[in-house]
């Protein structure tokens, strides 16, 4: 059998098991297994059940558990209260001031939790009902909690940005500096498309109450300091990194610490929240972990079928020149991101770019920023946008996933503009960790 | 029937929960091996392989608790719009492929697991923990994951035929 026909099978394989239902894990698991039993010696399965071994044991995907574990404890702890809380103060008064400091607490949030879906999650329960309450928009206000929300990839810690560097080899700390600027670049077009908004319809954020707008400066300043802790937090795991002194994984572990002291800080630390914190670890690290390992044995038994160098050769021989390629490599990401998350992504398409990348001259950040952004995309993208199903969980059943989807299209087409931007200036993501890391 | 079924809920669920308690000492024993480093210059030769270790025992022994608690990851989109009689069709399967692909595992991981017990193979590092015993964990776990599919398996197909919750 060629490597054409076998790589149009495994695609169709998984594409029909999936859309039946089976879970990604196994549906790249069994056609993995198909392929192996078909066209190796049962010795070889041996061999992949040695790469998922290594997978398991791998010290960079430590840091996944931990940084979803600190996020568990802190979504219990009552941070993004706070954090709503004093955009709200500080915010409130201006025209639709609450969804842009929705948007800016997001921004504050992602750079201490690194998954969408604790973000998300938080802020529909917390900055829906204060926005609905005020009689904003449903569109404006469900949009900037999913799209604010998205932001969680690209500000560090990132686990997107961690298992993009243990698949690159390329080093995690660099990537979650490189993704700052991006990501405040795409924060700061949400926000303006926000400003835009409630300035062309002022229907759809109404002006906050008299009572509202005239808060004494002094209650402001108040509130500020409760924002000390979790910036400290945010600062302890990201210097621990930057300057040396921990891995990623080791600023994840300081950071489960750090979150137990604010916890314990708000009074909010007990057994129960701690308990259902772990086990809530458990359940979305091997829900990644298993991903992992289904990706580990298709990549294992198509490269030895040579399926990476047939995708090589194929994307050589369709000579686009370095940028289309780029950019061809970036539609099939949004292609993906329509039906798949972003592990699944990573790991199909990485190990099988990357090499080509690299021969082209491009750098690995950029090219790992250039992934997040597209991860970003498909995070809002229909029929498969994660954001849109744990807004959905979150929202009053009222609100249906069209209606959600409607809301942050405006925010995808965005994201699209700033993906573009940081593609064609890879500047953009590597002068950050040009200037701190790479002298 | 329903007994053993029960038991199979009961066993992974004991194993996940038992594992996430795994977790928290990772983190507290990478916050010592800082301070150690840092206070004392005196890094610890365990942290690092511990941690691993304790890592991959959560990821490998929680899979069949997150499978039971329906926690991995699906696409809805054909799956979502059919009756709960159409989903236990879909599930019933599409279990054959994952059974296939986790007994596939399951025996390679087996030969794999006996060839590094009988050497009682070691890790080789200054440390010098024995390595498999995590490979054995490994076996475990994917048994573990095939009888937790196998019961659910059971459920639907008795849902499917009867249309009664088992």
């Amino acid at each position: 059998m060629s490597i054409e026909l076998i790589s149009v099978l495994i695609v169709l394989g998984m594409i029909a098991l999936m859309v039946l239902g089976l879970p990604l894990a196994w549906s790249i698991g069994a056609v993995a297994v198909v392929l192996t039993l078909a066209k190796f010696d049962p010795q070889v399965m041996v061999m992949l059940v040695s790469r998922v071994f290594d997978m398991s044991l791998n010290y960079t995907l430590m840091a996944v558990p931990l940084f979803v574990l600190m996020a568990a404890i802190l979504q219990r702890a009552g941070v993004a209260e706070q954090l709503f809380q004093a955009v709200h103060v500080w915010a409130g008064g201006l025209r639709g001031g609450l969804a842009i400091g929705t948007i800016i607490a997001n921004a504050i949030m992602a750079s201490i939790v690194g998954i969408i879906g604790a973000e998300i999650v938080t802020f529909g329960l917390i900055a829906l009902p204060a926005m609905l309450a005020r009689k904003y928009d449903d569109k404006l206000a469900l949009g900037s909690i999913a799209a604010g929300g998205g932001l969680a990839t690209l500000i560090p810690p990132s686990v997107v940005f961690i298992v993009y560097g243990m698949t690159a080899g390329c080093s995690v700390g660099e990537l979650f500096l490189a993704g700052i600027v991006p990501g405040l670049i795409l924060g700061a077009m949400f926000i303006l498309y926000v400003m835009w908004r409630c300035w062309r319809f002022p229907d759809s954020a109404p002006l906050a109450s008299r009572e509202e707008r005239n808060i004494p400066l002094r209650k402001k300043l108040v509130v500020l300091k409760e924002l000390v802790g979790p910036i400290a937090l945010a600062t302890v795991v990201l210097g621990s990194m930057y300057t040396g002194v921990a891995t990623p994984s080791e600023a994840a572990g300081v950071g489960v610490l750090g979150a137990l002291l604010t916890a314990a800080a708000n009074r909010k630390l007990n057994w129960a929240d701690l308990r259902d914190s772990l086990y809530e670890t458990v359940k979305i690290s091997c829900m990644l972990a298993w991903l992992f390992f289904g990706a580990q044995t298709i990549i294992g038994g198509y490269t030895l079928a040579g399926g990476t160098t047939f995708v090589q050769n194929a994307l050589t021989a369709m000579d686009l020149g370095p940028w289309g390629t780029i950019i061809f490599m970036q539609v099939i990401w949004v292609f993906l991101g329509c039906f798949l998350d972003w592990v699944g992504i990573l790991f199909l398409t990485v190990p099988l770019f990357l090499p080509i990348v690299l021969k082209m001259g491009f750098d690995n950040v950029w090219f790992g920023v250039v992934f997040c952004m597209n991860m970003h995309i498909s995070y809002l993208s229909p029929p498969f946008g994660p954001s849109v199903f744990y807004l959905k969980s979150v929202a009053p059943s009222h609100f249906t996933t069209t209606q959600i989807y409607r809301s942050v299209m405006p925010y995808m087409w965005w994201t699209f503009v700033a993906t573009g931007v940081v593609t064609a200036w890879p500047s953009l993501s590597l002068w950050l960790p040009g200037l701190l890391l790479r002298r | 029937m329903r007994r053993i079924l029960s038991v199979v809920d009961l066993l992974s669920t004991w194993f996940g929960k038992v594992v996430s308690a795994l977790t928290l000492f990772v983190a507290l024993a990478i916050v010592y091996e800082i301070f150690m480093r840092y206070a004392f210059v005196k890094p610890t030769v365990w942290a690092s392989e511990s941690t691993a270790f304790a890592c991959g025992l959560v990821y490998l022994l929680g899979g069949a608790w997150t499978l039971l608690e329906d926690k991995h990851v699906r696409i809805d989109m054909v799956y979502a719009k059919v009756s709960p009689r159409g989903r236990a069709a879909l599930d019933c399967f599409t279990y054959l492929f994952f059974a296939l692909y986790i007994a596939v595992m399951l025996q390679a991981t087996a030969i794999y697991a006996y060839e590094s017990a009988a050497l009682r193979e070691t890790t080789m590092t200054p440390w010098d923990p024995p390595i498999y015993p995590m490979k054995v964990a490994m076996t475990v776990a994917l048994a573990l994951l095939l009888l937790q599919g196998t019961a659910k398996f059971i459920r639907n197909l008795y849902f499917l035929v009867t249309g009664k919750t088992l």
